[in-house]
């Protein structure tokens, strides 16, 4: 069974309050659907700051979370001057911090800064397909002339997920995936 | 079998005659010396124009080459709104172009812009040593948290080679691998 491959670039989450302070306003403006039901591309952009050097226009993702989170890539930690650790989403304790720059204000966050770790969104359904479990960690094969392996990638089970494989922009380069997406297997 | 990456971020190689209306010498102040002994870096850089993007102050490496070759990063052809072409050195027929921009001249190739293809360098004792022979392709493996198996990883056998494995930047961030990290390749 293929297991579709998508790619994130660099982007944030935010909590309310920090919507509020960087875009002076409460809601988020929707801009297009991502892979996940009811996750979404925003309108809004903003500015991360670290203390090497800073990246402009990232990606906000709605909804609102509970914590703000910053998804960027191994390339960026240099820029930034961030030694951001591999993680998985939600996992940001004892995490670095850096400065977002808005249209209406700054934020400075204490922690929040990851690389974002590989992993296989599924529902239960097709855990049970490919016969995988929540919190597996399986290995899987993108194929081509850049074709390459990805070791360590999490399963993660939820009735509200879709099949998707999510890795970022450095790794589906390296494999020469392309911008629309594409497709691997688990492999043993 | 352990090998050692050299991790690449992009280059530029030049013609003498490109060199000439780049730099307007072929006497180029060196920078520093690379992994494969016989390269160097020079002190002026140059910028790669497309259409919709300027990638600024790209490394050039010397000496010259008989042709120009661009060494992209496979998210630098995005930018720059090219087609990337994964393909070995000196293997651009029908790879994209464009132009190349210095404080002194510029110069626009008709083709020469590639995504470098992994290899792995090796002299003629190094390679009959472990088993391996001109051509053939391997996997390489990675470790840790962002570990994986790189494929069609070419072995190419020449006289002056430092043993090593060449991947591009976006690579080794793929891998959370740097330069001279040790890798092991498998038959």
């Amino acid at each position: 069974m293929k297991i579709p491959v998508s790619l994130s670039n660099r982007h944030i989450h935010l909590k309310q309050e920090d919507v509020k302070k960087l875009f002076g306003k409460d809601e988020l403006t929707f801009k297009s659907d991502l892979s996940q039901p009811g996750q979404y591309a925003c309108e809004e952009q903003v500015e991360i700051v670290g203390p090497k050097g800073s990246i402009g226009k990232v990606r906000i993702l709605g909804p609102t979370r509970p914590d703000s989170q910053v998804e960027i890539l191994t390339g960026d930690t240099f820029k930034l001057g961030i030694d951001a650790p591999i993680r998985e989403s939600g996992q940001i304790e004892d995490t670095p911090g850096c400065k977002l720059v808005g249209p209406n204000g700054e934020v400075e966050l204490d922690k929040g800064v990851i690389v974002a770790s590989r992993h296989i969104h599924m529902s239960d359904k097709e855990a049970e397909q490919l016969g995988v479990k929540d919190k597996d960690v399986v290995k899987v094969k993108v194929g081509g002339d850049r074709g390459l392996t990805f070791d360590n990638v999490l399963v993660r089970v939820s009735p509200k997920f879709a099949l998707d494989m999510h890795i970022d922009s450095e790794e589906g380069n390296a494999a020469g995936v392309n911008r629309k997406g594409g497709e691997g297997e688990i492999v043993s | 079998m352990k090998i050692a990456a050299g991790v690449s971020n992009r280059h530029i190689f030049l013609s003498e005659a490109d060199t000439l209306t780049l730099f307007q010498t072929l006497d180029v102040p060196r920078r520093g010396r690379l992994g494969q002994d016989s390269y160097y870096t020079y002190e002026p850089t140059v910028d790669i124009v497309g259409e919709k993007y300027t990638l600024k102050n790209v490394r050039v490496i010397g000496p010259p080459r008989p042709t120009t070759q661009v060494e992209l990063l496979y998210g630098d052809c995005i930018k720059l709104g090219i087609e990337p072409v994964v393909r070995h050195s000196a293997d651009i027929k029908g790879s994209a172009g464009g132009v190349l921009k210095s404080e002194w001249g510029q110069v626009r190739l008709q083709e020469g812009f590639i995504v470098a293809a992994r290899h792995i360098h090796a002299n003629p004792f190094e390679a009959s040593k472990r088993g391996l022979y001109d051509g053939q392709i391997v996997s390489v493996r990675s470790g840790g948290v962002r570990g994986l198996v790189f494929h069609n990883v070419l072995v190419r056998v020449e006289e002056k080679a430092v043993w090593a494995l060449h991947i591009d930047l976006e690579e080794g961030n793929a891998a959370g691998l740097k330069n001279k990290e040790l890798c092991d390749i498998i038959l």
